[in-house]
């Protein structure tokens, strides 16, 4: 079951539905410059995936997230050592 | 079928005017059914102005008797787009003798009342007016016939005429003072009894800081220009009219932003609150507490806001920008206005603000620290007197009691009305905004 956990899928979901114009495919763009997310978008991201994974994302793992890439890699860890 | 309310209880629910350059707007989409009974305040409607989609509230307790404008249809400000039936008798007789007389239909051409047209001579409206109903709307409106340019057919003089040229007179003499000074057109203001200055001020907040955040598919898209244009206004007007002075504070958020954390660290995302609302909050508490700074500045006088009432300047992630307003924002606990501006700032980015939701503030607030600079020397959006621009929170050198320590630090900068407000009010206002800085989050 832990291996069919995809964390792309929630963050694409989430994505979608906090900012549906923002390309959840471009992994290695920049969340803010790029991407245009605000410390708003984020909390709504992390909340919605939050959710919908079942996990926690603690506000420390934050600094230094930068990417959907990283964004992915977090939600990943959280589901395996949570 | 149940039977139909007496005709004489309905009022009419008319096209609002959502911003000084709208004349017209477009049902895309009824939320109410004939039947429904609806609260004051329940939005009703989803209508399309040439920037925007905006959710439309009733302005009174009743029922639904008649949707008479369906989707799709383009009308002019004023035009009647449903009937209801008011509970209880508590409005005014004058506004029951109003929606009596109005009739019931689309009017065929409304486009047709903005092509130039000749003036009406003196005597026209003889045969101006056709109907005894208009005639009798007229009487009731206090609108001069005489003095009503035809643009019916063959000049004759239509319904949204009279309820237009109406529109232009019944204006309060504060309405006309606060228009004048910030620049709103009143002939565009049409609606129910006279034009208030609240009116005024919700089509100058509207008309200046249109919303174009709606991300899916319009019939006609948002047009960025046009935001750009009513921006590229309202700033002009601020610059060259408002003398503008600017103070300044650095404030050490070391010990807040240590107690945010712990207390972040306890909470799911969904109940988190972040840095911007502590010093959103912190700025609401100081114009509460230094009421000089929040209001507006009316006809050469300062007038105090009701209450703080605190816009938010949102940047859109496509351009542009909006400003929700956090009503009574300085009474609120801080869950409550994190909340409140989690919901406005998201909706203001990806979905949709209800009219009420964009107008009524007293004082304004620009957070910058998403752009990761220091500071902002910001520009007032009149009538207000005030504005507070913060820029990122960031490490800093800091002389603390003979030592130097490295804190996190945001630099606080108050754009003041001089005509209205003097620097010792806006120094007291950073002081107070520290203050409150400097409190235990509860």
């Amino acid at each position: 079951m832990m291996s069919n956990f995809d964390p792309h899928a929630h963050v694409a979901a989430a994505l979608a539905a906090i900012a549906p114009d923002v390309d959840a495919e471009d992994l290695d763009a920049d969340l803010h410059d790029a991407l245009g997310l605000d410390s708003m978008d984020l909390l709504n991201l992390a909340a919605a995936i939050e959710h919908s994974a079942g996990i926690t994302i603690p506000e420390r793992d934050y600094p230094g997230l930068r990417t959907i890439r990283q964004l992915e890699s977090i939600v990943l860890s959280r589901h395996s050592s949570p | 079928m149940p039977d139909p309310p007496a005709t004489d209880a309905l009022v009419p629910f008319t096209m609002p005017s959502l911003g000084a350059d709208m004349d017209a707007g477009t049902i895309i989409e009824w939320l109410v059914t004939p039947g429904a009974k609806v609260k004051r305040g329940d939005v009703v409607a989803i209508v399309q102005t040439d920037k925007s989609d905006i959710d439309v509230e009733v302005f009174a307790d009743g029922t639904v008797v008649e949707l008479i404008v369906p989707p799709g249809h383009k009308v002019p400000v004023g035009t009647v787009l449903a009937q209801l039936a008011p509970s209880g008798s508590a409005r005014p007789a004058q506004e029951l003798a109003t929606a009596v007389i109005l009739p019931a239909t689309i009017e065929p051409q409304p486009e047709a009342r903005h092509e130039p047209r000749p003036p009406v001579a003196a005597h026209a409206h003889a045969h101006g007016i056709s109907s005894p109903m208009l005639r009798h709307l007229a009487e009731e409106l206090h609108v001069d016939v005489q003095r009503v340019r035809g643009t019916g057919e063959a000049d004759r003089i239509t319904r949204s005429d009279i309820e237009h040229a109406a529109s232009r007179r019944r204006i309060s003499p504060r309405a006309r003072r606060l228009a004048r000074e910030v620049g709103v057109d009143t002939s565009e203001l049409v609606g129910e009894g006279p034009v208030t200055g609240d009116d005024v001020l919700r089509a100058q907040t509207i008309g200046a800081m249109p919303a174009s955040a709606v991300e899916r598919p319009r019939p006609e898209p948002s047009s960025a220009d046009t935001m750009r244009r009513t921006i590229a206004r309202l700033m002009a007007k601020s610059w060259q009219e408002i003398p503008h002075y600017h103070v300044g504070l650095r404030v050490d958020v070391h010990e807040c932003m240590t107690a945010l954390a712990a207390l972040n660290e306890q909470r799911d995302a969904a109940s988190r609150i972040l840095p911007g609302a502590v010093l959103a909050h912190a700025a609401a508490r100081a114009a509460a507490a230094v009421p000089g700074v929040n209001g507006y500045w009316i006809d050469d006088a300062f007038v105090p806001g009701d209450g703080v009432h605190l816009a938010l300047v949102v940047a859109l992630r496509r351009g542009g920008l909006l400003a929700p307003v956090i009503h009574d924002a300085a009474v609120k606990d801080l869950d409550t206005f994190m909340a409140e501006m989690r919901d406005l700032v998201t909706r203001a980015r990806n979905g949709r603000l209800k009219a009420s939701e964009v107008s009524g503030a007293t004082i304004t607030l620009t957070e910058l620290g998403e752009g990761e600079v220091d500071f902002v020397t910001p520009i007032i959006h009149p009538p207000q007197v005030a504005i507070l621009g913060i820029g990122a929170i960031h490490d800093e050198p800091w002389a603390d009691n003979g030592m130097l320590a490295v804190r996190p630090v945001v630099h606080a900068t108050l754009a003041g009305d001089h005509r209205a407000v003097d620097g010792r009010l806006g120094s007291l206002y950073l002081n107070a905004f520290r203050r409150f800085l400097q409190e235990p989050i509860r």
